[in-house]
């Protein structure tokens, strides 16, 4: 996919909760639109942290940070729903709702957005279909196994079409047959247009899908 | 979308709320209708002489005044003589009424033209009745200011609960790009269908409740006829069915507010 303007734009960005130290400090880069990033780091380097300012959980406490062409630091509380409509997150753990279906959890996202309703069930069929859970739309997430899960969550996060999927350690609970399956669903919305951040410490998955990464250390960049 | 256990209790206690609300609210309407009876009825001056001083009296008073026949006597003693008290074999006094105050000096022309005679004026009771309504009114009021603080506090706590056992849910929701309107507006529409029920249930509860009182403190009323809903209906006062018929309707609104209160204040801790 052709990379054009920036979806994602930090300049001098840093982050710290409440009066502690300061967990990422001085981030400056930009995903431009169709862009797919890794996002490097070991435990505890900021990368969860850095994600949470990308799904806005988290304001920055210093430095500029733009989303979609908006300012997020300056942005009222009310103009960050539809942005966050426009992202799709691939949380560590799935965090799927429990006593929802995997269809409902799937069409979350599309009973959220102000959209006609009427193609719903087309939409999930097919989004659960594409990620292989066509028969297992009516299962909850408890019967499901964690591969299972992690795809209905994946299913959860594109089933809008976000502008921007953001994953968490997408295939740490996962084998690598299912790991790899999950990299070749990313890699297809990425052709398909969507900007694909995706967060990992595994070096041997980032050999197997080579893509331009971000290495995070101590919450500051190494180039 | 959002189940929410926690709020079993909930109709339980908005029905006791509003079972209270309700008697409290027809104890002030009852008051208020009794208060204004007397403040209607009673402006006048009744005198009460021996029998055989009712001639004098009649022609002291003057065409003014109005004297009992045995008739309207009966009927005033009836509630506590029984339907025979126009049968009495003891003399009766006279008994005259008059409009508005006592004349000037009435007092001490009767003295001496009827000893023993009995003069009272409907002011000092009425006065006295009338603050005893206002106060019973005060009292009703007051019980129904508690009673919404009370039920919407335990909206309060409910609401809370729920989001709190929630937490994780509204969070995911949230991050999707749930607005707040949306989030508060489910746990509202919950929190308003849960007071309704235990609303309509409280008023009902009440409804029988009054009916059964209404039976028991009207024992000269005439026997009820057949078994039909205009005649049970007819043994509250209009007032007191509006009331019952408006409180489910408070109790939601108050049950819609305060979980979009909460809800709304519970988020603004979210990003």
């Amino acid at each position: 996919m052709e990379e054009t303007e920036d979806i994602v734009r930090l300049d001098g960005v840093g982050l710290r909760y409440g009066a502690g130290a300061a967990v990422l400090h001085d981030l400056s880069f930009a995903f431009p639109a169709g862009a797919f990033r890794w996002l490097l780091g070991e435990s505890g380097a900021g990368k969860t942290s850095l994600l949470r300012l990308l799904t806005l959980a988290v304001r920055p406490t210093s430095g500029r940070l733009s989303l979609f062409g908006s300012r997020i630091e300056t942005a009222s509380r009310r103009d960050l729903p539809p942005l966050r409509r426009r992202i799709g997150i691939v949380f560590q753990g799935c965090r799927l709702l429990p006593h929802l279906s995997a269809f409902d959890n799937v069409a979350l996202p599309l009973r959220l957005a102000p959209r006609p309703q009427a193609l719903l069930r087309a939409d999930v069929t097919e989004m659960l279909r594409w990620v292989g859970l066509e028969q297992r739309m009516a299962a909850l997430p408890c019967e499901l196994s964690s591969g299972e899960r992690q795809r209905v969550a994946i299913a959860r996060a594109v089933i809008a079409r976000p502008a921007l999927l953001l994953a968490d350690e997408p295939t740490g609970d996962l084998d690598d047959t299912q790991a790899g399956r999950l990299m070749q669903l990313l890699a297809e919305l990425n052709r398909l247009g969507t900007t694909v951040v995706v967060a990992t410490h595994s070096v041997a998955l980032v050999q197997r899908h080579p893509a331009p990464a971000l290495r995070l250390v101590d919450g500051g960049l190494r180039a | 979308m959002l189940k929410l256990p926690q709020h079993r209790l909930l109709p339980v206690l908005i029905a006791a709320m509003v079972f209270l609300a309700a008697l409290s609210g027809a104890a002030s309407l009852a008051a208020a209708r009794l208060a204004d009876q007397w403040r209607g009825a009673a402006d006048g001056t009744t005198v009460e002489v021996p029998e055989q001083d009712g001639a004098a009296v009649a022609a002291l008073l003057g065409p003014a005044a109005h004297r009992l026949s045995q008739d309207e006597l009966a009927a005033v003693l009836q509630p506590w003589l029984g339907k025979d008290a126009g049968r009495l074999t003891f003399a009766l006094p006279a008994v005259f009424t008059l409009p508005g105050s006592p004349p000037a000096g009435l007092e001490q022309a009767l003295v001496r033209a009827a000893p023993g005679a009995l003069v009272s004026h409907d002011t000092v009771w009425q006065e006295q009745a009338s603050a005893l309504a206002d106060s019973v009114q005060a009292c009703g009021t007051l019980t129904a200011c508690v009673v919404a603080f009370v039920a919407a506090g335990i909206v309060v706590l409910a609401t809370g609960a729920s989001l709190a056992e929630h937490q994780e849910a509204i969070e995911v929701i949230h991050h999707l790009g749930a607005a707040d309107g949306l989030i508060a507006g489910k746990f509202a529409a919950r929190a308003s269908v849960l007071a309704l029920a235990g609303a309509v249930a409280g008023s009902v509860s009440a409804a029988l409740t009054l009916l059964a009182l209404a039976r028991l403190t009207a024992p000269f009323q005439p026997p009820a006829p057949a078994f039909t809903l205009a005649a049970l209906a007819a043994r509250l006062p209009p007032a007191v069915w509006a009331l019952l018929a408006v409180l489910p309707l408070l109790a939601t609104l108050i049950g819609w507010l305060t979980a979009q209160a909460t809800a709304r204040a519970w988020l603004r801790r979210l990003p």
